[in-house]
């Protein structure tokens, strides 16, 4: 079967020599895949290079078979993303902004943008001006406007930033809904570890710009360890390696 | 071809949401209706100054010497700088769009806001003309007005696709909109200092229209001068597309 995202040798290298390297990575139907790092380490990056919001130095990305520089809309088509920050026009209100994203997929119902509203508790709100919305509230409509193109393939960027509990929880459960009950693939890239491992059937460790360890996570943490102390295993041993001259320093803050 | 029809409307949309297309209209409207009425207060003063047939054709002037440049600038910095600080640049450009459908929404947005605004100051300069009793226009007279305003119409879309090219290289709104009415100032004085700047300056064809009305000018230095303004539109549609390409957001 063919990889949903299928990225090979990715390499991109900012003037402060920070980036990503060499990045080879699949993700298959249904796998909800955690991106793991310190920050700098080039999560966001990778991200960026497989939305195109950045163009790589070398390597390619495909998303669903096309390749993001040569048919970027065909690979797009099935893609919700949150990328950095949840970053709104801050004169919209939450219906009318999601009306500007739907425009984007004419098949989409009526009705999708109200029931995704609801989906990630904004209801309330719908009508408010996003600059009235605090960093959760701005957090949750990001989620909404990734999930509202009923998409085949997510991609979050720290999608649990500045969201309190009851958003944590409600965020937990749809991506396991989602995930479950239609079969989409999520790629999250996260600092809250605990999530990712309630979250994840697939987990990916970025250091230095480099993915230095992934693989399915209960086969990562067979020796009966948390998630965490393998975490912090890989990048004792990746700060080793650089010290050793194994891996090329990424820099990271 | 659908992906550019919803990127056009969401721009329409979000001009409408943003209020400065808006207030310029309002304000465009608003300006003659006033000079109308100034000039009939001021008329038994001042004598010579007054509403007349060539009414439309002195707002044109005026409108894309000043006003127009500066509805472009203000547009263009939201268009692109405020959305490259904000943040909000990637909200479309993770959508199922190519860069140059982006690019061209924004831009096909910007050239209508700115025939509406040529229209109205056309339709309110007329009414405002037979509201102040002025002898009705010839066919002629019509003919020649829209002729003028077409005119006019290009040469803003020259300075919008030349501005819109420069704001690529911005990352504020504030950092554009100081330099680009600096650049446009210095355009328009620089020809009472360098001779044959005008020749090669898109700012010295805002005026471009009066060739149209002159029945002197010999029909190969309209060509010409048609010319220079429509491949700097291309030029600078061109040179701008190129650059929001490259952009990293």
């Amino acid at each position: 079967m063919e990889p949903i995202v299928a990225i090979a040798d990715l390499s991109k290298a900012y003037r402060n020599n920070r980036g990503v390297r060499n990045i080879t990575l699949e993700l298959r139907r249904g796998d909800v895949y955690g991106l793991l790092g310190p920050n700098g380490a080039g999560k966001t990056t990778l991200l960026k290079l497989m939305t195109g919001l950045i163009r790589p130095d070398s390597g390619s990305i495909a998303l669903f078979g096309r390749s993001i520089g040569e048919s970027f809309e065909s690979a797009m088509n099935k893609v919700g993303c949150m990328i950095e920050s949840a970053d709104f026009y801050e004169y919209t209100n939450a219906v009318d902004y999601l009306k500007l994203v739907a425009r984007f997929y004419p098949n989409l119902r009526r009705e999708a943008i109200m029931q995704t509203l609801e989906q990630v508790g904004l209801s309330p709100y719908a009508h408010e001006k996003i600059k009235f919305f605090s960093t959760g509230m701005k957090q949750k409509l990001a989620l909404a406007a990734a999930v509202l193109p009923d998409p085949e393939l997510v991609l979050l960027d720290e999608p649990t930033n500045g969201l309190d509990i009851e958003g944590i929880v409600l965020f937990r459960e749809m991506v396991r809904r989602l995930s479950s009950e239609r079969g989409i693939t999520f790629l999250i890239s996260s600092h809250m570890i605990h999530e990712l491992e309630q979250l994840c059937n697939r987990i990916g460790i970025v250091f230095g710009g480099e993915l230095v360890q992934e693989g399915e996570v209960a086969d990562l943490l067979r020796d009966g360890s948390t998630l965490e102390q393998f975490y912090i295993r890989q990048l004792a041993r990746s700060k080793e390696a650089i010290s050793d001259g194994q891996l090329t320093s990424g820099n990271p803050q | 071809m659908a992906s550019l029809r919803a990127a056009i409307r969401n721009e329409f949309c979000l001009m409408y949401y943003r209020k400065t297309t808006l207030i310029f209209m309002v304000v465009s409207v608003v300006v003659p209706i006033l000079a109308t009425f100034a000039f009939r207060s001021l008329k038994s003063v001042l004598g010579i100054i007054s509403v007349n047939s060539s009414f439309p054709i002195e707002m044109l002037g005026v409108y894309t010497a000043i006003w127009i440049p500066i509805f472009l600038f203000l547009t263009i910095a939201e268009l692109f700088p405020h959305e490259v600080s904000t943040r909000t640049l990637k909200l479309s450009l993770l959508r199922p769009i190519t860069r140059f459908r982006i690019y061209l929404a924004k831009l096909s947005a910007l050239a209508v806001a700115i025939a509406a605004l040529l229209f109205l100051l056309l339709a309110v300069t007329l009414i405002c003309n037979a509201l102040a009793g002025s002898v009705g226009q010839s066919l002629a007279d019509w003919f020649g007005f829209v002729k003028a305003y077409f005119a006019g119409f290009l040469s803003m879309l020259a300075l919008a696709a030349f501005f819109s090219w420069v704001s690529q290289f911005f990352r504020s709104s504030s950092g554009f909109l100081t330099f680009s009415i600096v650049i446009y100032a210095a355009a328009k004085i620089a020809p009472y200092f360098v001779k044959g700047f005008s020749a090669f300056s898109l700012a010295s064809y805002t005026d471009w229209y009066v060739l149209w009305l002159s029945n002197t000018v010999a029909s190969g230095r309209l060509l010409t001068s048609s010319l220079f303004v429509l491949s700097g539109i291309v030029l600078f549609v061109s040179l701008g597309y190129l650059s929001f390409e490259r952009r990293e957001v």
